[in-house]
């Protein structure tokens, strides 16, 4: 049976190949696709993901079940990588469109071991709905595609400050949905 | 900017788990999150919001040469006789397959790669951590439950007058499992049958600063220091 994801963080923080391996190839897939959908570039993704896992490597240490699941603290990582490699391309890559958004989500029953991310994730996909087209459309293209506010206002053709509204509110309703 | 405005703070760290806070701005903040605890805990609360967005993400399957790009920049040499395996999700979809090559796996690694230094039938059972959440121990039981291993994942210090002592938590007062033998910053137990039906019984293990030999009333003496949850 697969050893639990934080446990493999705690061995690879004491220099354990074997850990890291398995680590790796438990979480790689799913942090691959996160990479293909934040840099929509093989190669860039490909590149994200092997720095992530370089650092992974380097700072397991930092690692504490109190700091998230596993699953989050790996998801970041991943993706501030991506953010930083798309903030250093020229423009031009951005290009998600919402309906693609959709069809990336995955619609194949999860393994046992991860229903309570998949109750996780249906709570925020109900949230996600009380949000505006406009609110949930610069949300998503923030969280996936690193837009700032001035990108977002010329991917979706409107003004900075409606923009900026936009992400504002959106975030704000998030938030409240969340806790109830 | 007034940074230490709460209202500011928690919009700005919305925004930069977001992404949407960039250039001068997003590294002002991440300065602050060094400095900060409360503003990192704004922002691990919006990681944790927001992570759902990619869990639920399709697995891709990932170019074997990713993994073999890692282990040459790490200087990894063994790991690249394993032969490429098929991606943990496909396994799972398998269901029935998965044991049969997790074991071809561990025979792989029994017969080319693992050296075996350190004796394969332990089996994690709980991380120790710190009062302030720092994961200090790893600890393994033997396939029998006769003893343990302790592995430290920072230093210990403990005084030459004093003694590390294990301590097993059911629902109750503490049951002692015995003086921990330190060695090099590995720590290893062996039980008496009684001290193997504690462990058996126990939800949660911890380690107490005890006089040399231990505690001599039954129950931890001196300050626990380290405390986690027993593996089910």
């Amino acid at each position: 049976m697969a050893e639990d994801m934080a446990t493999l963080i705690y061995r690879t923080a004491l220099g354990d190949q074997r850990a890291f391996d398995s680590l790796y190839h438990q979480s790689s897939p799913k942090l691959y696709a996160l990479a293909l959908m934040v840099v929509k570039r093989k190669d860039l993704a490909e590149e994200a993901l092997q720095d992530a896992f370089i650092s992974i490597w380097h700072s397991a240490q930092s690692y504490s079940e109190d700091k998230g699941s596993a699953q989050t603290w790996l998801n970041t990582i991943v993706r501030n990588r991506c953010l930083d490699k798309l903030r250093r391309q020229p423009k031009g890559i951005s290009d998600l469109s919402p309906i693609e958004w959709e069809n990336i989500i995955a619609d194949t029953p999860e393994p046992l071991e991860e229903v309570m991310a998949d109750a996780d994730a249906k709570r925020l996909n109900a949230c996600l709905e009380h949000l505006d087209d406009k609110q949930r459309q610069s949300v998503m293209l923030a969280y996936f595609q690193g837009l700032s506010h001035s990108q977002l206002a010329t991917q979706l053709s409107a003004p900075l400050g409606t923009v900026k509204a936009w992400v504002r509110r959106g975030l704000d309703k998030l938030k409240g949905c969340l806790q109830l | 900017m007034n940074y230490q405005h709460p209202e500011l703070q928690k919009r700005l760290a919305a925004e930069y788990v977001l992404g949407s806070l960039q250039g001068k701005a997003r590294l002002r903040f991440e300065r602050l999150m060094v400095e900060q605890p409360a503003i990192r805990r704004l922002v691990l609360a919006w990681e944790q919001r927001l992570a759902p967005l990619s869990n639920q993400l399709k697995p891709m399957p990932v170019p074997p040469a990713v993994w073999q790009g890692i282990c040459q920049r790490l200087g990894f040499i063994a790991i690249e006789q394993k032969p490429v395996s098929k991606p943990f999700w496909l396994t799972w979809a398998w269901g029935g397959s998965l044991l049969a090559s997790a074991m071809a796996g561990v025979l792989v690694w029994s017969t080319l790669i693992y050296q075996p230094d350190v004796i394969p039938t332990y089996q994690d059972l709980a991380v120790l951590s710190t009062d302030k959440a720092e994961p200090t121990w790893i600890v393994r039981v033997s396939a029998d439950g006769n003893a343990l291993q302790l592995s430290s994942l920072q230093q210990v210090a403990v005084p030459s007058d004093r003694d590390l002592e294990l301590w097993a938590i059911a629902d109750g007062a503490p049951e002692s499992l015995g003086v921990i033998k330190l060695s090099q910053g590995e720590g290893s137990l062996t039980f008496t049958a009684q001290q193997r039906q504690r462990l058996r019984s126990g939800k949660i293990l911890a380690i107490s600063l005890e006089p040399r030999g231990g505690s001599t009333t039954g129950s931890p003496t001196g300050a626990v220091l380290f405390t986690g949850k027993i593996k089910v």
